[in-house]
């Protein structure tokens, strides 16, 4: 194992600059909204576009996903103008179902949080303590395996939450689908039957007048 | 270490005669050889220069030598020599200093390393000679990655592998730095201690497959986020690079408030371990009392021995560490949105359809009068749902975990664990089995 001799580092910032540094960052989580649920095809240029009616876009971070073992959809942290544009978005995406790049699923927008930005500074104060327990240390030891199994079997857990989002999700757009084909067909048998003639043959036929039902059609 | 075979010969600087932007901003590096086909600097460029080199070290023989060879790993030897045109360059800021004041003192048989790493038997990222023929290595390269900008600066800084030829090092040292000291003002002071230090430590035989990935003796902690800024690398392709050289670890159950420095540094005290990491939960999917990093470290060696550490047992914060090696398998995002609906229509011309396409750049409310409308509020519907089951399985994820950090920290007072106990915050009194099921006896 290679041990690296590091030279203890330079204290680049001090307390105060940090603390300053953190306070910036806080201002601009809160300026900052995180959407989801979006299209793949969605892109910065899409996204300032949607919002130009209420804010400002600064800057656009789509977020990668590197933890979840689906196909899950895109989401962005979407930085505006300030706190007040950023209440102003959220407000329109959350009154209305907001559709960008696509029907009918619409976008979800909450506030940004701290842990979701991938470059932050480290917040001040906050406490990094560690210790290693050994199996010399007996029921600790023991508790620590408890905990990690505890951790491990929670995260199966919620993998098994997102995947059954997901398939919630497929069947929900499965059945949209259907319902869309299901009245388009409708509709195109509709006109059909208005075009080709069909319609007032069989009025002739049956010698009702179109003119009373449907007024619109009758020259 | 071997030496090289093929009759390689390895100069002080390679890239040289020039200005060589591998090292870390722009420096100017000057060859004083009496050769004559070397044009000689004139006392200007001797005084704006940041590195000089008059000698050449042969790896196959060892030796250093005063005599340019006609041709160094396949390159003209002439490449190494000064331009024909005097170049004028004015790049001293800081950080360039900063380098030089280390480089200076141990400036010798460097490039021997890079030489060798074309033999090598991995030889992952070995520079293909023709990176040689540039003048400027760095901005040539055309992979960014830390390692590749360590491999070419390995050209003009001294390895670790000096250190295995001390006996050459030290003269060859001695002889250099007097000329260095003389062109050079005196404002720089020699730093050799904290180096050479590093050198030593650093060169572990076994860690010379994985070389590209380390970042060299000149990796002082704290100057990281500078050279990651020197090259803009994104960071996936750090981590694809990583995890193609095994020095990329996952590390799960961290504070999801940690930052990147948090981490790092917790890193660098408990495991006397460099590395460069990342948090990376995704905001809407990922378990917020289970963050998530991935840390990339110098060699594969410094990786294993990371897991095997940290899954030994360390416990930050009272929630034990686990992690794993490499990049998790995520599938390629698709090329839409589920839920996002066309209609299939036969019959519409090219021109609706392009109107289609373009339609992904638009945005609107839903109305209420539109069929678009009744479905939208299906998704919200489900979206709520979701929303709920999320909230409380990520809280009675926390409550159980709260719970276990209680236990561990009382458990010290030596009383028999039958799994969790603890508090939660409305003073129940729970305990919780191993998989964080209530416990009957609770």
């Amino acid at each position: 194992m290679s041990q690296v001799g590091s030279a203890p580092a330079p204290m680049v910032t001090s307390h105060e600059d940090a603390k300053k540094a953190y306070a910036d960052f806080e201002k601009k989580v809160k300026r900052t909204i995180y959407i989801d649920h979006l299209s793949p095809q969605v892109t910065s240029s899409v996204l300032k576009a949607a919002l130009a009616q209420c804010a400002n876009v600064v800057d656009v971070e789509f977020i990668v996903n590197y933890t979840i073992p689906y196909d899950i959809p895109s989401a962005a942290l979407v930085e505006l103008d300030d706190e007040i544009q950023a209440k102003a978005a959220l407000d329109l995406m959350n009154d209305f179902p907001f559709i960008i790049g696509g029907m009918p699923r619409p976008v979800r927008a909450t506030c940004a949080k701290p842990d979701m930005f991938r470059e932050r500074p480290p917040r001040p104060d906050i406490k990094k303590e560690f210790r290693w327990v050994k199996q010399e240390d007996g029921t600790e030891y023991e508790g620590m395996k408890k905990l990690r199994i505890l951790a491990k079997r929670q995260e199966a857990e919620n993998m098994a939450l997102i995947k059954n989002q997901l398939e919630e999700e497929k069947e929900l757009a499965k059945q949209q689908q259907e319902l869309l084909d299901g009245n388009y067909k409708k509709y195109d048998m509709l006109e059909n039957v208005v075009q080709n003639g069909n319609m007032k043959s069989l009025a002739q036929h049956y010698g009702v007048s179109l003119a009373d039902e449907f007024g619109q059609f009758n020259p | 270490m071997k030496d090289g075979r093929d009759g390689k010969v390895a100069t002080d600087a390679v890239g040289a005669g020039g200005v060589d932007e591998a090292i870390g901003g722009k420096c100017t590096v000057l060859c004083i050889s009496k050769d004559e086909r070397n044009r000689q600097p004139s006392p200007r460029e001797l005084a704006m220069a940041d590195y000089i080199f008059y000698r050449f070290f042969d790896v196959n023989s060892c030796t250093l030598s005063e005599q340019l060879p006609e041709k160094i790993a396949g390159v003209e030897g002439n490449l190494l020599l000064n331009s024909k045109v005097e170049q004028v360059t004015s790049c001293s800021d800081q950080e360039v200093h900063g380098v030089d004041q280390k480089m200076l003192n141990v400036p010798v048989p460097l490039p021997q390393s890079t030489v060798m790493e074309d033999e090598s038997p991995v030889a992952a990222v070995s520079l293909p000679p023709s990176v040689f023929k540039e003048e400027n290595v760095a901005s040539a390269i055309p992979f960014p990655q830390p390692v590749v900008k360590e491999e070419s600066a390995a050209a003009a800084i001294p390895p670790p592998h000096v250190a295995l030829k001390e006996e050459s090092v030290s003269k060859s040292t001695e002889n250099i730095t007097k000329p260095a000291q003389k062109v050079l003002p005196g404002e720089r002071p020699p730093k050799r201690v904290k180096f050479s230090e590093n050198v030593t430590v650093q060169n572990v035989p076994l860690d010379v497959p994985e070389r590209p990935s380390r970042t060299g003796p000149l990796e002082l902690a704290g100057r990281q986020a500078d050279r990651s800024k020197w090259f803009k690398i994104p960071w996936d392709t750090r981590l694809r690079n990583a995890d193609e050289q095994g020095t990329l670890v996952y590390i799960q159950n961290l504070d999801i408030q940690f930052a990147a420095a948090d981490i790092e540094e917790l890193i660098r005290d408990a495991l006397q371990l460099n590395c460069i990491a990342k948090p990376i939960n995704h905001p809407t999917y990922d378990d917020p009392n289970n963050g998530k990093a991935y840390a990339i470290f110098k060699t594969k060696s410094a990786a294993d021995s990371a897991i095997s550490k940290i899954n030994s047992g360390l416990v930050v914060g009272g929630r034990p560490l686990y992690c794993s090696k490499g990049l998790l398998k995520v599938p390629k995002p698709s090329e839409t949105l589920l839920g996002h609906l066309t209609i299939n229509n036969i019959r519409m011309g090219i021109r609706q359809r392009e109107e289609q396409k373009k339609a992904v750049s638009t945005s609107h409310c839903s109305q209420p009068n539109t069929m678009e409308y009744d479905l939208a509020l299906d998704w919200m519907l489900v979206r709520a749902k979701q929303e709920t089951k999320f909230r409380t399985l990520h809280k009675l994820l926390n409550a159980a975990t709260g719970l276990g950090r209680l236990k561990i920290d009382t458990a010290n007072s030596g009383d028999r664990l039958v799994g969790i106990v603890g508090i939660a915050k409305d003073d129940h009194v729970f305990v919780l089995d191993a998989l964080g099921e209530p416990y009957a006896g609770s």
